[in-house]
């Protein structure tokens, strides 16, 4: 029995060798989590939160895909001007929703840092340590985050995701790929005292607050070279954090939106708990109307998030009505036939946000690496993405994926996962997009 | 020389994946100067004068009777009143397939100015095809271990020898490994979950349906061989890689997979509400074994030699088969009710492939051989079940040779193979470690749960098995 075990164990351990290399445990089935409160006195939809043994103890871990470092207190917490010191640990996750807290992965072998992450959504949610993304991506990680409160989330770990780009969006999956940030120095100049860290921090392009769409709608014209004057909402580059519970947006970012910050920013509301910063931050608390995650690059040629979601609703706008004469707008057409609509999520209606300052320690972290670069403008958390399910394949080279889904169920207007759609290049082709009945191409309008 | 063409040796069946007639029955081996070289010994290539082609076929016949022991319905494990029908497992090989099938062999290649030999080559070293029936009354007894596999990874290889001295040749042969898959089994949903169903119900059965779409991107891997000869003796040793670069791990993309919910009350596709099929994406995972092989041929006299052969499989590389499933946007119940991550355990252990022969020569223009092969399980007794069946195995094989004119020869040789029936008292899958791992809440440092973790709480394979094969093997060779 002893032997057969020990094959049975062996085989997970997913990194290997000898020699202080880290080893990972795990039956890629689903562990429950906790979820934190996404404010002070909100609903329990916010960071995940496992536990983790500490001696005969079990307190609170967070599981955080923003978090860079993995962390975990080995005593009482150390003074916050105190350098933190970095240690080869073993964290042993269990759950935090089944009382008897079985052990549901171990990581072993791993690099920690002996510091307080301190709270969590609310000041009660004090966590003893983080499992950070230098951990998380060495798998393809599925999430699930039930809209009700009462339901426990859920994380998968897999070692890969054995399908394809195209697969997947036939499959009725909106994949979209990701760079990942967080590249920095050690002994930063920042003043915080963390140490470096290498990029592992999941960062996507999302349009805030589009307008609304209905594919039965009023059709939308758009000539060529016009793709971008026809675009709603605001083109954001957030952080994924499963560690954060709202929306969370720099000031700028906010006034881009349309939307107003006051000053001083957060006087007399809640304060925004994050696991990035040591202290609770002043937050301004607004809703946003919907957000879109959207699939595209950086480069200079791509239109932007907002353009993009407007493209694919144009094109399917085109797809459902083609029964009727619908054709492509020139915009949206290139060599007589369809461009691709790009592969989005789109999350709504008015989403909890904390609206914080440009010069906040939580933006100064999310932008640490590059200062001078494109900025993050902030974070989505996971109460944004309640009622969705997505897997973070970090392994796919030579991008990382997320791969998303909405809960059965959902409607239109709280989640709409669209997979990329791409057209037929000739006429004699059928395709198959939105969930619509399998056609042919559609025509190009006159410019 | 002629003695040295006309040795060789030839095995008959192996364990459940080799395939250990490569290059036909009865006169092919690792001290053998043709083209069969390419897989028993690169080295022997080196023998290799003038010209060559050779192209053979073998057609092989496998029968698996599985009856299983009665089993407690509660629990599901062995002792109970819930007794089985015997069930019969069928399996025909033959190579004209597409994706290639196995126990072909095609090959061509040249010896140059009695210093090198290049050649190349295909064939099938592993395969495994077995497909059981639905037994009486409809029932499945095997469903949870196996329905039908049909595995083949077909190699394209390149030979290199140099013949260093008179005696001593050294040869390598780098390889391509075209993999195919196909198998089908069944999961018990009752298994570990709230079930009033009982275990291995019919009706809380998951169909896993996965395959690859034809064959898929090569693995690479290597053989290397030496061969040595002085007077009456000739001897080879050679190794052939698993996999490189990967562990000996060969990945498989399963991209036309199905699963189909239980019956609830009717069978449900995942794909239904998508209109297309298949609707599911999948991996593969397992290794394979990389194996020596070493053999001596005495040519006794200028009629008659006598070849003994080894083979070490090195099969306790395959412990597992680890498979991933991805479903549909609008599926919840793949990862939650059913697995979408599983392993198949296999446990097996090295086996050794031993075999001895003698070729007689009585005219220039005919031989025939007739060998005797043993071989020990690649299955320990415990682990033993419907996908794997294995035991130790007896083979009498006899083959025959023509010669047609100075260019043409024509062999054809029938091996018949027989496994000491295996019968399994205590088998290593234990159906209550599901559930058991299900009360612990699914900790991983719960025994029930490595069980799981490892494959084994799946359905108990108790019972006895037994296996017979029949392989008939034709080969040309040309020489030009």
């Amino acid at each position: 029995m002893r032997a057969r075990s020990f094959t049975a164990l062996s085989f997970f351990l997913a990194l290997a060798g000898c020699g202080g290399q880290p080893q990972f445990e795990y039956d890629s089935r689903p562990i429950e989590l906790l979820r934190a409160p996404t404010e002070p006195g909100g609903p329990a939809l916010g960071a995940t939160l496992a536990r983790v043994a500490v001696g005969s103890d079990t307190p609170l871990l967070l599981v955080d895909t923003g978090s860079l470092l993995s962390s975990l207190r080995r005593g009482v917490c150390p003074a916050p001007t105190t350098e933190p010191a970095a240690y080869d640990g073993d964290i042993q996750l269990l759950s935090a929703w089944d009382t008897r807290a079985p052990l549901r992965a171990r990581f072993r072998g791993v690099t920690l840092f002996d510091l307080c992450a301190g709270a969590v959504g609310d000041a009660a949610t004090q966590v003893a340590g983080v499992v950070g993304a230098d951990i998380l991506r060495g798998f393809s990680l599925a999430f699930a985050f039930p809209r009700d409160s009462a339901q426990p989330a859920t994380m998968t770990i897999y070692s890969n995701l054995p399908a394809s780009d195209s697969d997947l969006a036939a499959n009725g999956y909106a994949m979209m790929k990701f760079n990942l940030r967080g590249n920095t120095a050690a002994a930063t100049a920042s003043g915080s005292g963390r140490p470096g860290s290498s990029s592992s921090r999941v960062v996507m392009r999302a349009c805030g607050n589009p307008a609304a769409f209905a594919p039965d709608g009023p059709a939308q014209t758009c000539k060529t070279g016009e793709v971008e004057l026809h675009a709603s909402g605001t083109n954001l580059l957030l952080a994924l954090s499963t560690g954060h519970g709202p929306m969370v947006l720099r000031a700028s970012a906010w006034q881009r939106m349309g939307g107003q910050a006051p000053a001083p920013l957060g006087e007399g509301e809640s304060p925004l708990y994050s696991p990035l910063v040591a202290d609770p931050i002043p937050a301004h608390w607004v809703t946003v109307s919907r957000l879109a995650l959207v699939d595209g690059d950086s480069g200079d040629l791509w239109p932007g998030a907002c353009a993009e979601l407007a493209r694919g609703r144009r094109i399917e706008w085109t797809l459902t009505n083609q029964d009727n004469g619908a054709c492509f707008q020139p915009c949206d057409v290139s060599g007589g036939g369809g461009l691709p609509a790009a592969a989005y999520l789109e999350i709504g209606s008015d989403l909890p946000a904390a609206v914080v300052s440009d010069t906040s320690d939580l933006i100064s972290n999310l932008n640490e690496d590059f200062p001078s670069g494109a900025q993050v403008d902030g974070v989505v958390g996971t109460g944004t993405l309640a009622g969705t399910r997505f897997e973070i394949d970090y392994v796919s080279q030579p991008q990382g994926r997320l791969v998303a889904a909405c809960d059965p169920g959902s409607d239109r207007q709280t989640c709409w996962a669209s997979p990329t759609c791409v057209g037929p290049s000739s006429s004699s082709q059928t395709h198959r997009c939105f969930g619509l009945l399998t056609r042919g191409i559609a025509p190009a309008c006159p410019n | 020389m002629t003695a040295a063409l006309l040795m060789g040796a030839m095995p008959a069946l192996a364990g459940p994946l080799d395939d250990p007639h490569v290059g036909g029955l009865g006169f092919s081996g690792p001290t053998t100067g043709d083209l069969t070289a390419v897989y028993w010994n690169p080295a022997a290539l080196g023998m290799l004068q003038g010209n060559q082609f050779m192209f053979g076929a073998s057609l092989r016949a496998t029968r698996v009777t599985v009856d299983r022991a009665p089993i407690d319905p509660a629990t599901g494990l062995p002792g109970g009143s819930r007794s089985f029908p015997s069930a019969s497992g069928h399996g025909f090989e033959q190579p004209i397939a597409w994706p290639p099938g196995p126990a072909g062999f095609l090959a061509v290649g040249a010896g140059v100015a009695r210093r090198f030999a290049l050649a190349i080559a295909t064939f099938t070293p592993f395969s495994q095809k077995l497909s059981f029936d639905v037994a009486a009354g409809g029932e499945q007894p095997t469903r949870y271990h196996l329905v039908s596999i049909d595995s083949r990874q077909l190699a394209l290889v390149t030979g290199l020898a140099i013949q260093l001295s008179d005696s001593l040749q050294v040869g390598v042969a780098p390889g391509l490994l075209f993999s195919y898959g196909h198998l089908v089994y069944d999961e018990d949903t009752a298994l570990g979950g709230p079930s009033a169903t009982g275990v291995e119900n019919p009706d809380a059965a998951a169909r896993y349906d996965l395959a690859t779409a034809g064959t898929q991107a090569p693995s690479y891997f290597v053989a290397g061989g030496i061969h040595f000869r002085r007077a009456a003796w000739e001897a080879g040793l050679a190794y052939t890689s698993a996999p490189l670069g990967s562990g000996g791990t060969v990945k498989l993309a399963m991209e036309r997979s199905q699963v189909t919910y239980p019956q609830t009350p009717t069978p449900t596709d995942l794909c239904a509400t998508l209109g297309h099929s298949p609707c599911v994406s999948g991996e593969m995972r397992y290794r394979l074994p990389d194996l020596f092989t070493a053999g001596v041929t005495w040519h006794a006299t200028r009629h008659l030699d006598a070849v003994g052969i080894v083979r070490w499989v090195r099969y306790g590389s395959h412990d597992q088969i680890k498979i991933r499933v991805v479903g549909p946007s609008s599926d919840v119940l793949l990862g939650n009710t059913l697995p979408d991550q599983l392993t198949l355990y296999r446990g097996f252990q090295d086996s050794w492939d031993m075999r001895a022969r003698l070729v007689h020569t009585p005219v220039p223009w005919f031989r025939w051989s007739g060998t005797l092969r043993m071989e020990t399980s690649a299955v320990p007794e415990a682990n033993v079940n419907a996908a794997a069946v294995d035991g130790l195995k007896i083979e009498p094989a006899l083959a025959t040779e023509f010669a047609l004119g100075r260019h043409l020869r024509v062999a054809a040789g029938y091996a018949l193979t027989w496994m000491f029936p295996v019968t399994v008292g205590t088998s290593t899958f234990n159906p209550a470690a599901a559930a058991a791992c299900a009360q612990a809440g699914s900790d991983l440092s719960s025994p029930a749960c490595q069980t799981r973790t490892a494959g084994q709480a799946r359905p108990t394979a108790a019972g006895s098995y037994k296996m017979l094969r029949h392989t008939l093997a034709l080969m040309t060779t040309v020489n030009f």
